[in-house]
Formats: C-alpha cells, structure tokens, sequence
C-alpha cells in the first residue's frame, strides 16, 4: 500500500502542496490529474522517495518501486538494450541474465534486435520512451509509478502504448500511480482518478471508474469525460485561462 | 550510397598529397632548402639502424609518457576537485591560467636549472604544458554533469560505484578524451622541445646534433620520426576512444566514422 496523508511541501518559500492525502492499494491504478505544473510530478517524486516532504507522511510499503520518467532519462552512452537492463544492474543481477531479461521486454514492447543495439540519440521518441517504459517494468516492480509516460506522442502511439503498458500492468498485478494531464489518457487506464488544482497543488475530486480498463470504450471514456467536466471544481482547474484570469463554466 | 573514400583511403591520400607538395618544393627550391622525401627516407633508415637509437627513442618515450601521465593525472584531481567546488575553482584558477600563461621554453630552462641535463626536466615540461588543458577540461566536464540523470540512478536504487562509473564517469568523460589526445600531442613537443634545448639525451639532443652537422636530412627524418610516433599512438589508442565518446555526444559524426 501506498499512502499520502496529509502531505505539504515547499520549495523554499513556495508551497506546493497542500494537504494531500490518498492511497493506492495492491493491483489498483491511481491517476493523479491537473493541469501542466501543478505539483503532479512532485507527488509522484515524493513516492518514490525522490524528495521527502516538509509535512504529513508519505509510506510505501511496496516490496519495489519503479519509476517511468515524463522525459525518459536514457544514458545517452548505453545501448537501448543496456538502458532497459540498467535497473536490473542496480539491483546486482549480472550482465548476461539482465541482458536477457530487457531484451524480452523490449520485443515485448515493439523493439527488435537491430533497435535494442542502438544509441537513444538514434532512436525516435516513441522508441525512447518504450525503453523506459521496459527499464521499470524489468525491475518486476510491484508499484509503477508513470509521470506523463505518453506525452509528446502521436495518438496512434498514445493509444497503443496504453493498452500495451496497461496489458502488462494487470498481467503482473501491479499498483500504479499515473500522473498525466490529459482527463482521456487517465479515464482510459485508472481505476480510481483524484483531480488536482493548483497553487498549492490540492485534491479538488476524486472518481471511481465503474468497468474495468479493457471494457471502457470511447463512448464511455468521453461521456465520463463531459459529466466530469460539468462537476464545477474540476470544471475550474481545466478552464481556458486567459491573461492570467482563471475562466469559470456555468 | 557507399561513401566516396574510406576513412582509411583519405588519410593515405592526405599523406600522399603531403609527401607531393613536399617533393615539389624539394624540385623548386632545392635539397639546401629542403631534401627530398626519398632522401629523408634513407637518412631514416639509417638512423634507425644506428645502435643508439634504441636508447634515444627510449629516453624520449618514457619522459613524454612520464610527462602525459604525470600531467593528465594532475589536471583530471584538481579539475575534478574545481568541478564540483566553485570556490575551489576560484582558488585554483589564476595558478592554473600563471602556468597557461608562461611560455614552456620557460619551464625548460627553469626544469634545466633543477634538474639539470635529465629526462625529468623534459617531462616536468611536458606535464606543465598540457595540464592546464587538462585541468579545463575536466571542470567544464564535471559543469556539464546531468542531474536528471543522477536522480533516475538513485530512483532505481544504484548504489555510489554504480553511479560513479556508469553516469557521471561517462558525462566527464566526454571533455576529457578529447582533451587527452591534445594533450598527448603536447607532451611530445614539449619533450623532444626540452632535450634538443638542454636535456643532452633523446630525440631531441640528436635533433640539436643534427643541426649543428647541418645534416639536414637526417634533422628532418627525426621530425618525422616524433610525428610518426605520434599519429601511431593517436590513432592506434586516444583515436578509437575520442571516436566511441563522439559517438554518443554527435551521433551523426560518430555513426558515420563508425
């Protein structure tokens, strides 16, 4: 289990959180929203102990935590294939096992042979973020904690690595906690969604989403989409502002 | 589409036009003024066949790698020191730019005065030329360290060695190879610079007896003896490192030296 409760934090004078408090049980997905900015990442950050808090308590009790990075954080120096396997390496597993291991999930992941043998700085976005995608899940975490693992990618790609990323989540009964700021994405994968607003970053909704991921379709996940938005909190932190005015929908 | 030349191909066309540039001043000029490539060749020949040159070649050799070693080794400690500390840095600087600034025929007589005629002058040259080089290097390389990718090593439990070797090592690096194979290149100047001046052994004091016979020949095969033994090491070792860094750090020049 992991829990948020209560938490603040600051940089320096700042607050950025504000009483944060949440849980994210065995095998259930979290997905943190708010719009660009608004502390999702530092949340996140916080779990996998990354930064501690300057107020409340934040425990994990997972047995291993892995984290996909927004901008996938590849040593631009190692191979795809010695990326991926670079979590196993901190853990000690030796070369040729690790090696092993990353190579089934890159394939896994729609990277073949030829791919995995080559620098990140030569391969495309999508590919990069496939490796660190395939860096956290060969760890065998039981917690998964994504930061925007989708964003920059065409919808063909967003959509595809979704259901894939999700397939592997339920085949190994992971937790994850999802930050993103797009209201579909988290329909899409979360069981359960908290809608965040900013200055100081607070829980404004939450959602629990009925059917599980694969029976959601898109009818579902707009419709879901619109009722949310009508909720006024959640209508407030996705407004269009302009000139620094917080819009308000009726 | 294959590539015109293969890099191979061009370094031995390059040389070809330089030995041809060279035989055409030797037919304009004359062998007062330059001897010809087939004459340095034999001259080279000859030397090499002499029983002292085993010794020369020797005493040259080792005070410029005891120079390279001695000096890189000084600059990559206080650069990684300077690199992490800016008051360090601060402290360390107008030592550093002193020694940048003082002309290395300086430290030739200086390391003539201390150490007399020896190869430990040559190599204290040698070291005090490239090390600030060096030194530079290694700060902007320690500047240049990511911490992102700092933070992703630690969120996936990597201990202190791991990190050490595998994320900043590399980024560091990067600056310092390059500077390497500059300094390597200096280190031969300054050395062969220092015996033709004093050091009275190496191939630089066969040099110095060279001129002084006017044997012009001969001055000239030791010169490309030194530049031979130069671009031997610089592309059989610092070539193929400086190479596998540009790989990762320019991508497009390093696939297509690959």
């Amino acid at each position: 289990m992991l829990s948020f409760s209560q938490v603040r934090h600051h940089y320096g004078t700042t607050q950025v959180l504000d009483g944060i408090t949440f849980r994210v049980a065995p095998g259930r997905i979290v997905a943190l929203i708010g719009p660009s900015g608004c502390g999702k990442t530092t949340t996140l950050h916080l779990a996998a102990r990354l930064e501690t808090p300057s107020g409340g308590t934040v425990e994990n009790g997972f047995r291993q935590t892995a984290l996909v990075f927004q901008e996938p954080r590849l040593l631009p120096w190692k191979t795809a294939l010695d990326n991926a396997a670079f979590g196993l390496q901190a853990q000690g597993v030796g070369k040729a096992e690790r090696r092993a291991q990353a190579r089934t999930l890159l394939a896994r992941l729609g990277l073949d042979a030829e791919a995995a043998e080559r620098l990140p700085s030569t391969l495309s976005g999508g590919m990069r973020q496939r490796v660190g995608i395939a860096r956290a899940l060969a760890t065998r975490p039981d917690l998964l904690l994504l930061d925007e693992p989708f964003n920059g990618l065409d919808v063909g790609l967003r959509q595809e690595l979704h259901h894939l990323v999700r397939s592997l989540i339920d085949e190994a009964s992971m937790a994850a906690l999802v930050v993103t700021h797009d209201l579909i994405d988290a329909l899409r994968m979360a069981d359960h969604l908290l809608v965040l607003a900013p200055r100081p970053t607070h829980i404004v909704d939450r959602l629990d989403l009925p059917l599980t991921a694969p029976a959601r379709s898109e009818a579902f996940l707009h419709e879901t989409a619109a009722n949310l938005l009508r909720r006024p909190a959640v209508a407030a932190v996705f407004a269009p502002r302009c000139c620094g005015a917080r819009g308000t929908v009726k | 589409m294959a590539p015109l030349f293969t890099r191979a191909g061009t370094t031995a066309l390059g040389i070809a036009l330089l030995v041809g540039v060279w035989q055409a001043i030797h037919l304009i000029w004359g062998p007062f003024v330059l001897p010809s490539p087939a004459a340095t060749l034999r001259s080279l020949q000859a030397f090499l066949a002499e029983p002292a040159m085993a010794q020369s070649l020797a005493r040259t050799t080792w005070a410029a790698v005891l120079g390279f070693v001695g000096g890189a080794a000084v600059g990559i400690v206080l650069g990684a020191i300077a690199g992490r500390s800016r008051l360090i840095f601060e402290l360390l600087n107008p030592s550093i730019v002193a020694i940048l600034a003082v002309p290395p025929i300086a430290w030739v007589i200086l390391a003539l005065l201390w150490f007399g005629a020896t190869g430990t002058g040559a190599a204290l040259t040698a070291a005090l030329a490239l090390m600030p080089l060096v030194f530079a290097a290694t700060v902007q390389g320690m500047r240049t360290i990511d911490p992102t990718l700092e933070a992703m090593a630690t969120a996936f439990g990597a201990g202190p060695g791991l990190r050490l070797l595998h994320v900043r090592l590399p980024q560091v690096t990067a600056y310092v190879i390059p500077a390497l194979a500059t300094a390597h290149g200096i280190a031969w100047k300054a050395v062969v610079m220092a015996e033709v001046l004093g050091a009275g052994q190496g191939l630089g004091a066969d040099l110095a007896t060279a001129r002084a016979h006017l044997d012009l020949p001969r001055a000239l095969a030791l010169v490309v003896l030194v530049a031979a033994i130069v671009l031997l090491i610089d592309g059989l070792v610092l070539d193929p490192l400086r190479r596998r860094v540009e790989a990762w750090r320019n991508p497009d020049r390093g696939m297509a030296a690959c």
